[in-house]
């Protein structure tokens, strides 16, 4: 068992080390000359050769790539990401400052999906072909395909235009005023969490579907246990698992999907600071960001991992 | 984006010899078609949706009442009448046509990412799959690597780095479709090394490559096919998502992505016709390639029948 | 909408001199800077006091205020941005400035509450103000002015500053003590003309000393000391910079807030709009034009349309062969229909049509003769003939193919662009393609020249023509982009630049005008203009006749009456 979790921890070291590797390429070869976008035209053209050398070498940006590479390692692994490009501002500030804008976002939305999710899914599949089941399968068919963003831009057209409501202008920690802080991330919680929602009602149908034809699920109604206990005491746990790992794959999408619904709502998150930095070539800013979010998206499936390993008997009695 | 469960094989039952010789080859296309509309009467219903969404997109010359790009100044960011059925854009081009077009960027973008990000990686994982040891655990790794990106983010920093352009977008989206080609198919693959057929080729001496081409490669058709379906729908929602975040196909090709985006760039109200319209083609797109690759699922793969 | 003010005047500025120095409480005011008004050749200022133009201001409140705020760097004497201007510009002091009472028509004292100008017009003394400090405690003297503009006119490594060439005339700055300063030029310049560039918005005068501390680069830090009304709290990137009052303020009585909270908003976009109308600004400023018609509907707010000094133009890449012929560019510039352009973008931006002038300034041709004018005529055909005829003289009767037209990523440019595409290529037969990329790759590529068209925004710092003559359509001027060059226009600009008499000077800048119409330096495509909504409950302020949003932004008598 421990020796199963450390093996996937080992693995997860590695897929991240590969994951830096192609941020790094990635954002070595970016078009536009940084000094440019930095000192604008004017500024640009009045810069002697030997200044262009200077600030270059002043962002770190002249030593050989194996160096900078380094560094930046060195860099991840003490938390001092260096600093943006523009305005000097240092990018672990930024997301200490930011991301629990975004990770309260993930995280709700995460909650919302199974709360609506499973109940959609569990009816589907103890009721199926009735009304409720076809109903709960068009919904989540149709939210499959919704793009969030544009879910997302509609929501804050009709809030705006319906109810002359704004959200908050600036990022309130939950701590300090929970209703404001609620008030900005209710919305994009919501809009990622339908989209998973869809995913997990899915799997939760065909999988409680697939557990419910079981021999020991048979066996139980045939002992004459209740139904509704045969459900949650026998069924439903052994569904859940693949649910489970599901939302450790979704995560893709809420990381990924974050960013432009963080937009169409204006929410003062990593996916906006992300934007930016795109927009402005923010080297540093982006590499750390691209980097960021690939780690949460692995960090969080090898719990999810470690948690089925937990929860499987086949793993469990390795 | 999509769910990622691996698609176990499909039993070779249908791939037995002799089974359908008597019949014409025609005839068995149209059994087919006729099996699938009475076995799943919705996905039918959606695949003739999404073929006529293709058909859209293919005659948008023959379809489109104005041209998409051309500038009518006289009816500026006009609503919906009985000239522009879907109203006109800040500079009065037909967001009609605009949205027609638009199915034809966005398609041909989604089909070529899938095209070549699926088949790479489908490919990718038949070999891995197939060869195995040291070839199969180092893909395996790169396959892990490209799949720890969330899909957008990764299409965003590579269409960053390679410029804009259609064929990066195409690029960009391809990429995130490889690892989901690579393992579905391995699987598929390693499920099949070890059946008789493969083993009695290997037997009578046919080299690797000739296995893979003749044996392997036929079985791994519908994992594909599936796989691609579903993965088209991905594709032109990261490709609208690009166009929003303004890092997908530079303007003024009209893509959904971009429709969507330039419409929130008309002041403080954007007008709702030009914000509703892309977004619900993009919306009935998806649907129809995400429920025709279910029925195509349902038929090619019976096991699963019924389970998503 | 609240009637304080008088409606902005359409075309004439100077018309309004009178009721607005009348509105100004003591009437330091001294008329200045935009056409004939001769100056004073000395000012004494010695007891001027600022104050709110309302009878009984009240002290205290935080304004919240919307603007763009994400520059690329802190350096006000380094910036061409409102980015920077609209925030920071209340953390500093000018040596004069432009009166915040009379929409900046008029030059007041500031840091220096007199000066004298010799006879010649050669050496311009001030005389400082004594007992001013800057926020970190330390005293206001004169090496700080020195220091500043040496900055700005003798630029040191890796600095550059859009104002340098105002100064070009400058030859040497004395400290005559420790609270006199003197400027003396190698020629004399309009005293209008100079006296705008000292009270320019930008020139902020900063302490020598955190000069000198930080190796003379201020790009990256964002709260350098200053004299000015506000100080900087706590700066959040991209959200929100909060300032409070400068309680030691010279100025006795003001600020009268206790402090401002700076959103950073991106200009015209609904976000700006939104938080207005909802109520979670007291002020906006580069609102949408739809957003301030419904903020001039809504009772209880009000709102401005003013000038900006901005033209927003194409660049014709002058050394493409084909576009090196003026009759290909005047062809263009005829075929642009200027009202179409200005409509197009008018629920993104709100623009002006014009020429290569000012069009609301004195120099300008007047509006109806401009009218006159091809290619500025309601009715085409005129302008569409002699445009027809000089491509087909040029030798291009057939159009031209494959024209690389870059553009960067915003919403007028993008409109604008196809626009101009469909305009070009329906009557000329100039078949464009559309380029669109990021900011940072366009600079890039503007920079190399690998453009035939693009469309971009140019800023002077004065309405006067010396400025923008020099900087956008000058022999390699900082601005001129097109890489344009045209000897006539060239013998034209020092004439200009030294000529005292105001007739005269606008005669030859008439002249200079007739060959730019010829011969394009670049094509107009509108002139920018600003739009401010806020709830009426702010007073203290009169952005009706601005020229620019980076001269008046001190909010020192900004107060609320809530």
């Amino acid at each position: 068992m421990y020796e199963y979790i450390l093996r996937r921890l080992g693995f997860g070291l590695m897929t991240m080390l590969g994951v830096s590797i192609i941020v790094f390429v990635l954002m070595r070869v970016l078009p536009g000359d940084p000094l440019v976008a930095i000192f604008g035209m004017e500024g640009f053209t009045k810069l002697t050769a030997e200044d262009r050398a200077h600030y270059m070498a002043e962002l770190g940006l002249s030593d050989p790539l194996v160096v900078q590479y380094l560094k930046w390692m060195g860099d991840v692994v003490t938390g001092e990401l260096g600093r943006s490009f523009f305005r000097d501002e240092s990018v672990a500030d930024m997301i200490v400052r930011r991301g629990p804008l975004s990770v309260e976002i993930g995280v709700l939305s995460v909650v919302i999906s199974w709360l609506l999710g499973l109940p959609v899914g569990i009816i589907s599949a103890l009721r199926p072909n009735t009304v409720a089941d076809t109903g709960a399968r068009i919904m989540s068919i149709l939210f499959l395909a919704v793009p969030g963003f544009w879910l997302g831009i509609l929501i804050v057209l009709a809030l705006l235009f319906q109810f002359g409501y704004k959200a908050p202008l600036t990022g309130v920690p939950l701590w300090v005023d929970p209703w404001a802080n609620l008030q900005i991330v209710i919305g994009p919680a919501l809009v990622l969490g339908v989209g998973q929602a869809a995913y997990i009602a899915r799997m939760a149908r065909s999988s409680l579907l697939e557990v419910i034809r079981e021999d020991y699920v048979r066996t139980a109604r045939a002992k004459g246990v209740i139904e509704r206990l045969v459900v949650n005491r026998h069924a439903l746990p052994n569904a859940l698992l693949p649910v489970i790992t599901l939302s450790g794959v979704l995560m893709g999408i809420v990381l990924g999907g974050s960013i432009p619904i963080e937009q169409a709502f204006g929410v003062p998150g990593l996916g906006r600071a992300m934007i930016t930095a795109v927009i402005e070539r923010d080297v540093m800013v982006m590499q750390n960001l691209v980097f960021l979010y690939s780690f949460v998206f692995v960090l969080v499936n090898v719990l999810v991992d470690v948690t089925y390993a937990w929860f499987d008997p086949r793993i469990h009695y390795q | 984006m999509t769910d990622m469960q691996a698609y176990s094989p499909s039993p070779p039952a249908s791939s037995v010899p002799d089974d359908n010789t008597v019949l014409s080859r025609q005839a068995r296309v149209w059994r087919g078609l006729r099996n699938f509309v009475r076995r799943n009467p919705l996905s039918a219903f959606w695949g003739v949706v999404a073929t006529a969404i293709l058909i859209m997109a293919i005659v948008a010359p023959l379809i489109a009442p104005h041209d998409p790009l051309k500038a009518n100044f006289r009816r500026m960011s006009k609503p919906p009448d009985a000239q522009n059925y879907f109203g006109t854009d800040q500079i009065g081009r037909d967001n009609l046509s605009r949205v027609i077009y638009g199915s034809r960027s966005s398609l041909v973008v989604a089909i070529a990412a899938v095209l070549l990000g699926t088949t790479t990686g489908s490919l990718w994982g038949l070999a891995s799959g197939y060869i195995g040891g040291r070839f199969d655990i180092f893909s395996q790794r790169v396959i892990e690597v490209l799949q720890s990106f969330p899909d957008l983010i990764l299409a965003m920093a590579i269409s960053m780095a390679l410029g804009t352009g259609t064929w990066t977008v195409i690029v960009a989206i391809a990429i995130t479709r490889i690892p989901f080609g690579g393992r579905v198919v391995r699987a598929v693959a390693l499920s099949l090394k070890e059946i008789a057929y493969v083993e009695a080729a290997r037997g009578i001496g046919a080299s690797t490559l000739r296995i893979m081409a003749l044996h392997i490669l036929p079985q791994c058709v519908a994992s594909y096919l599936i796989l691609a379906t579903t993965h088209l729908g991905v594709a032109i929602v990261i490709e609208s998502a690009l166009g929003f975040l303004g890092v997908g196909i530079p303007p003024p090709t009209p893509t959904w992505g971009n429709l969507l985006a330039d419409s929130l760039n008309s002041g403080l109200i954007p007008p709702w016709w030009l914000v509703f319209f892309p977004g619900l083609a993009i919306t009935i797109t998806v649907l129809a390639f995400n429920l025709f690759g279910d029925g195509i699922r349902d038929t090619l793969d019976p096991r699963l029948r019924g389970t998503r | 909408m609240s009637n304080r003010y008088p409606p902005p005047a359409p075309w004439t500025r100077r018309g309004l001199l009178g009721t607005s120095a009348a509105a100004a409480a003591g009437a330091y005011g001294l008329s200045l800077g935009l056409g004939e008004a001769q100056t004073p050749g000395s000012f004494d200022g010695s007891a001027f006091k600022l104050q709110a133009p309302e009878p009984n201001p009240k002290r205290g409140g935080v304004l919240r205020y919307g603007v763009l705020n994400a520059p690329a760097h802190f350096d006000v004497h380094q910036s061409g941005t409102v980015s920077n201007m609209g925030t920071q510009g209340c953390m500093y002091d000018n040596l004069i400035r432009r009166n915040p009472l009379d929409s900046g028509q008029t030059i007041i004292p500031d840091l220096a509450h007199s000066w004298e100008i010799s006879p010649d017009g050669k050496t311009y003394t001030f005389f400082l103000r004594k007992g001013v400090t800057f926020h970190d405690g330390a005293d206001f003297t004169a090496e700080d002015v020195k220091a500043t503009y040496q900055r700005i006119i003798q630029p040191p490594r890796g600095f550059s500053s859009p104002r340098t060439p105002l100064f070009a005339t400058m030859s040497e700055i004395n400290v005559r003590d420790s609270h006199t300063i003197e400027f003396k030029l190698s020629e004399p310049r309009p005293q209008s003309f100079m006296l705008g560039a000292f009270a320019s918005g930008w020139n902020i005068i900063v302490r020598k000393k955190t000069l000198e501390d930080n190796n003379y680069s201020l790009r990256q830090i964002p709260d350098y000391p200053g004299t000015g009304p506000f100080r900087s709290v706590n700066r959040i990137d991209k959200e929100v910079w909060v300032m409070e009052r400068n309680p030691d303020y010279w100025n006795e009585g003001l600020p009268y807030l206790d402090g401002i909270e700076f959103y950073h908003l991106p200009p015209f976009s609904p976000q700006l709009g939104a938080a207005l109308l909802a109520g979670n600004l007291d002020y906006a400023r580069l609102l949408d034009p739809v957003s301030l018609k419904t903020v001039q509907d809504t009772p209880g707010m009000s709102g401005a349309d003013y000038y900006q000094s901005v033209i927003q133009a194409i660049w014709v890449n002058n050394e493409r062969e084909a576009f090196r012929d003026p009759r290909v560019r005047r062809a263009i510039h005829l075929v642009l229909d200027r009202a179409v352009l200005v409509d197009v973008v008018r629920d993104v931006a709100p623009m002006l049509v014009g020429g290569f002038i000012y069009p609301f300034s004195d120099f300008a041709t007047p509006p109806d003769k401009l009218a006159e004018r091809p290619g500025y005529q309601s009715d085409p055909t005129a302008a569409i003939r002699e445009a027809r005829e000089l491509m087909a003289a040029a030798g291009y009767a057939d159009g031209i193919k494959d024209v690389d037209f870059m553009i960067r990523e915003a919403a007028a440019f993008k409109l604008w662009s196809v626009a101009v595409q469909a305009m070009l290529r329906e009557i000329l037969n100039i078949q464009t393609n559309l380029r669109t990329v990021q900011v940072s790759v366009w600079f890039d590529e503007a920079l190399a020249g690998k453009f035939d068209f693009t469309i971009s925004a140019i800023v002077s710092t004065l309405i006067d023509p010396s400025d923008y003559f020099n900087a956008w359509y000058g022999k390699d001027g900082p601005q001129n982009y097109s890489r344009w060059f045209n000897s006539k226009f060239q013998d034209l600009v020092l004439p200009i630049d030294r000529e005292l008499d105001d007739a005269k000077r606008k005669d030859l800048v008439r002249q200079a005008e007739a060959v730019m119409e010829q011969d394009p330096p670049l094509i107009p495509v509108a002139w920018e203009k600003i739009n401010d909504g806020w709830y009426d409950y702010v007073k203290g302020h009169n952005p009706y006749n601005y020229f620019g949003i980076y001269d008046v932004v001190r909010f020192d008598t900004f107060w609320m009456d809530k």
